[in-house]
């Protein structure tokens, strides 16, 4: 099968190759075009709104640029020309004006320099990124790394049995139920799930009586307004986002597969890590993600639960819109951020692809 | 996201309900409008938050030219508006049964805004078509809203009671003559303990600091207000600087005090006065009439708090009334200023947030809350202490060390 499968797709790989590396080619000379376009217009000192029209406008000339190229370079005989592509009108109108338009505007500020009071004179000034990148910032970026990346192995380590337990063990009658139970908090507004911790965590609430008669805690809990309140947060926040991707891949799961490889000779744990893990490996990646990126613009919950002792990126940001008022500064250290954050987004759309080649989706 | 944080419904046990509507006040400097901001962010990192936070930067000169003198403030009439008067105020800043009380006398509902930094406020009228009405904003806010053309001149003879105010308050730096702002009420930042746990007795806000410094602090709970104008003024007034410098080398040694006694920190936050009540801080920074409301509420149960009135510098502030650019209700909104001169409802506003108002022949005041040294700051100990003045530079500056600070 898979061998077959390798023959079909290789002639007209083979002749893709070539023409993907001009396409590259020909999509950063454009590129390199909008870079000297785009230091023309800062230089032009127009206002923001002229600015956004000329800048918009200048999209549709590169989409007609990007088809050409493809055309030229016979990328796109290769793919599907049929589908239907009205179909992605309405998601495409949504992203525009809620994700392309605002990203334009963040650009224009990033690159803008500023004069005070929320004010920022238009222009080419990449003085913002560098100043984006001082210590300070990537220090303050390294750290919420390093928390979001505990978090989420903490979240796979209570999720993934979690869903394990409810796909494989929980009666079928009661799945629905149990998957409820984990969506319902959900549905509650994050700032007053954030806040409810509060409670929860404060030494007065009787998780920490209880904790102290079952001999685990020696005093009153003490872990309000540290690191460790933000971790339990963070987990219990996104632990949903997590749980629903995996279970959607576990519930398709073949329980026969493990059946017969344990007949066969293989250990428990050998047949989940060679057979479970792989097919729900999907699921996993994409959960994961689902979790990470989120946390690392999280800014509610260390400013809540730690006691707004220490700074994510997503605070310092905040700050830096609304205390200082610096939009320029703040435009550079969000794009920054993104910039860092597609890495790995590009990283889940690598593995995803491989393993649902590999093992099918 | 929390718009409306005057609105917030949390659900927690009946027994917690007092408890947690008192964590509910004044500067508290949540998360409103925070979603603003980081919306544009957000949608950068693939988050679902809709709206576009860049529409919030109007160009530099967009809102300076609309010099508000250009225009009639109010209609000639004097006739209140139809319609709600939209009130943006800090959180849990002002009587609630004053509110009813205007609506009785003018007719216009009062619908009130909540918000927690003055920048905050600042953002939002900058960025347009908010509507409010009346903004509580603090004097060097009402300078600089007063120099984008963010708010009106006002109309003195629609508020007849302009002649109550203060004679030391109708002079101010920020806005000499009352021009476009009239006092709300005004109070000092300092420092309290309880002194079951802290013998020590501090005169000046440098000692506060050398005390922070000691090993012994290690063990208590040390809580800071947040924000990086705040933050730094008091530092900067325990080394003796003007709490407005821009020389970077004296922002440098503030910053270098803040991270010196940053280990003994445990929470920097505005929303602290439930917990200050509770006696859950064992030392911290705040505002006069706040901490009143924590020694009150602590006195209940035999535990004593002080708050100290230093010697030397520390900051002082004045909260403001004053009229939005783009009001709706011009007249009622001047009504409303006209409204809180009155010396009774002066009394009732006191009452509740326990800040002095700045009105003479002010009524019906709680004869130990007139007479408390806490907030009955003498004059000549006012005369030295500090207001802030904003400027786009030292904003920066603050920031920019307060970042430091908390990575510290």
């Amino acid at each position: 099968m898979a061998v077959a499968e390798a023959t079909s797709v290789a002639a007209p790989a083979a002749a893709r190759p070539r023409g993907r590396v001009a396409g590259a080619l020909a999509g950063l000379v454009m590129l390199a075009v909008a870079v000297a376009v785009y230091i023309q217009l800062g230089n032009l000192g127009l206002g923001l709104a002229p600015s956004v029209a000329l800048l918009l406008a200048a999209v549709p000339l590169f989409l007609l640029g990007g088809l050409a190229i493809r055309r030229v370079t016979g990328a796109e005989r290769a793919e599907h020309v049929d589908y239907p592509f009205q179909l992605a009108l309405p998601s495409l109108a949504f992203y525009c004006a809620f994700f392309v338009a605002p990203l334009v505007f963040l650009v224009l500020f990033a690159v803008a320099t500023p004069v005070g009071f929320g004010g920022v004179a238009y222009g080419f000034d990449l003085g913002n990124f560098s100043a984006g990148l001082d210590a300070l910032y990537v220090d303050t970026f390294l750290r919420t790394l390093r928390t979001a990346a505990v978090g989420t192995v903490l979240i796979v380590l209570v999720g993934y049995p979690l869903a394990y337990w409810i796909a494989r063990y929980a009666p079928a009658n009661r799945r629905g139920l149990f998957l409820a139970l984990i969506i319902v908090p959900f549905w509650t507004s994050f700032l007053i799930r954030t806040y409810s911790f509060l409670i929860v965590l404060s030494p007065e609430f009787f998780l920490s009586d209880w904790l102290q008669s079952l001999k685990l805690t020696d005093g009153p809990l003490d872990i309000l307004y540290t690191t460790t309140a933000i971790q339990i947060g963070l987990v219990y926040n996104y632990l949903p986002l997590f749980v629903l991707p995996l279970y959607a891949t576990l519930e398709r799961m073949d329980w026969g597969l493990i059946d017969a490889a344990t007949d066969l000779g293989a250990s428990q744990w050998a047949a989940f890590r060679q057979i479970t893990l792989r097919l729900t490996a999907p699921g996993l990646i994409t959960g994961t993600l689902l979790v990470f990126i989120p946390m690392m613009g999280e800014y509610v919950i260390p400013l809540v639960l730690g006691g707004g002792r220490v700074d994510f990126i997503g605070n310092v940001i905040q700050r830096l819109f609304l205390e200082a008022q610096d939009y320029a500064l703040g435009s550079a250290l969000a794009l920054l951020v993104m910039g860092a954050l597609s890495f790995f987004v590009a990283l889940y759309l690598y593995l995803s692809t491989r393993t649902e080649q590999e093992y099918g989706a | 996201m929390a718009d409306r944080p005057d609105e917030l419904n949390i659900l927690v046990p009946e027994s917690r309900r007092a408890a947690v509507q008192r964590m509910v006040t004044r500067r508290q400097a949540l998360l409103a409008g925070g979603g603003a901001a980081m919306a544009a962010y957000l949608a950068g990192c693939g988050g679902s938050t809709g709206g576009s936070g860049g529409g919030g930067g109007s160009s530099g000169g967009g809102g300076a030219e609309q010099s508000a003198d250009a225009k009639p403030p109010t209609p000639a009439d004097g006739q209140v508006e139809d319609g709600d008067l939209l009130l943006a105020n800090w959180v849990d800043y002002t009587d609630p049964a004053n509110y009813k009380a205007y609506t009785k006398e003018y007719g216009p509902k009062v619908n009130v805004t909540g918000f927690g930094a003055n920048d905050e406020i600042l953002a939002k009228l900058r960025a347009g078509g908010s509507k409010y009405d009346v903004i509580a904003p603090t004097g060097y806010a009402v300078k600089t809203m007063a120099d984008l053309g963010l708010i009106m001149p006002l109309t003195p003879e629609l508020i007849p009671n302009m002649k109550n105010i203060s004679p030391a308050f109708t002079k101010t730096d920020y806005d000499p003559g009352n021009k476009y702002s009239v006092p709300k009420d005004y109070g000092i930042t300092s420092f309290y303990w309880m002194t079951d746990k802290v013998s020590e007795q501090p005169k000046t806000i440098a000692e506060c600091f050398d005390l922070l410094k000691t090993p012994a602090f290690k063990d208590l709970r040390v809580n800071f207000l947040e924000g990086g104008t705040q933050v730094m003024a008091i530092a900067l007034a325990a080394l003796g600087f003007s709490i407005n410098t821009e020389d970077q080398g004296e922002i440098d040694q503030a910053k270098q005090l803040l991270v010196d006694v940053k280990p003994n920190v445990d929470t920097i936050n505005s929303t602290f006065i439930e917990r200050a009540s509770r006696g859950e801080i064992d030392y911290g920074m705040g505002w006069n009439g706040d901490i009143r409301r924590a020694i009150v509420e602590l006195a209940k149960k035999d535990r004593e708090m002080v708050f100290l009135v230093p010697d030397g510098p520390t900051e002082y502030w004045v909260d403001n009334w004053v009229i939005s650019a783009d009001a709706q209700h011009p007249v009622a909104a001047h009504k409303w200023i006209d409204f809180v001169l009155d010396p009774v409802i002066a009394g009732k506003e006191m009452n509740y947030h326990q800040y002095p108002v700045p009105v003479t022949g002010i009524q019906g005041v709680d004869p130990e809350l007139a007479a408390d040294p806490v907030i009955n700051v003498p004059d000549e100990k006012i005369q030295g202490y500090e207001s802030q003045v904003e400027t786009a530079r030292g904003l920066q500056q603050r920031n920019r060390a307060y970042t430091e600070f908390k990575a510290a």
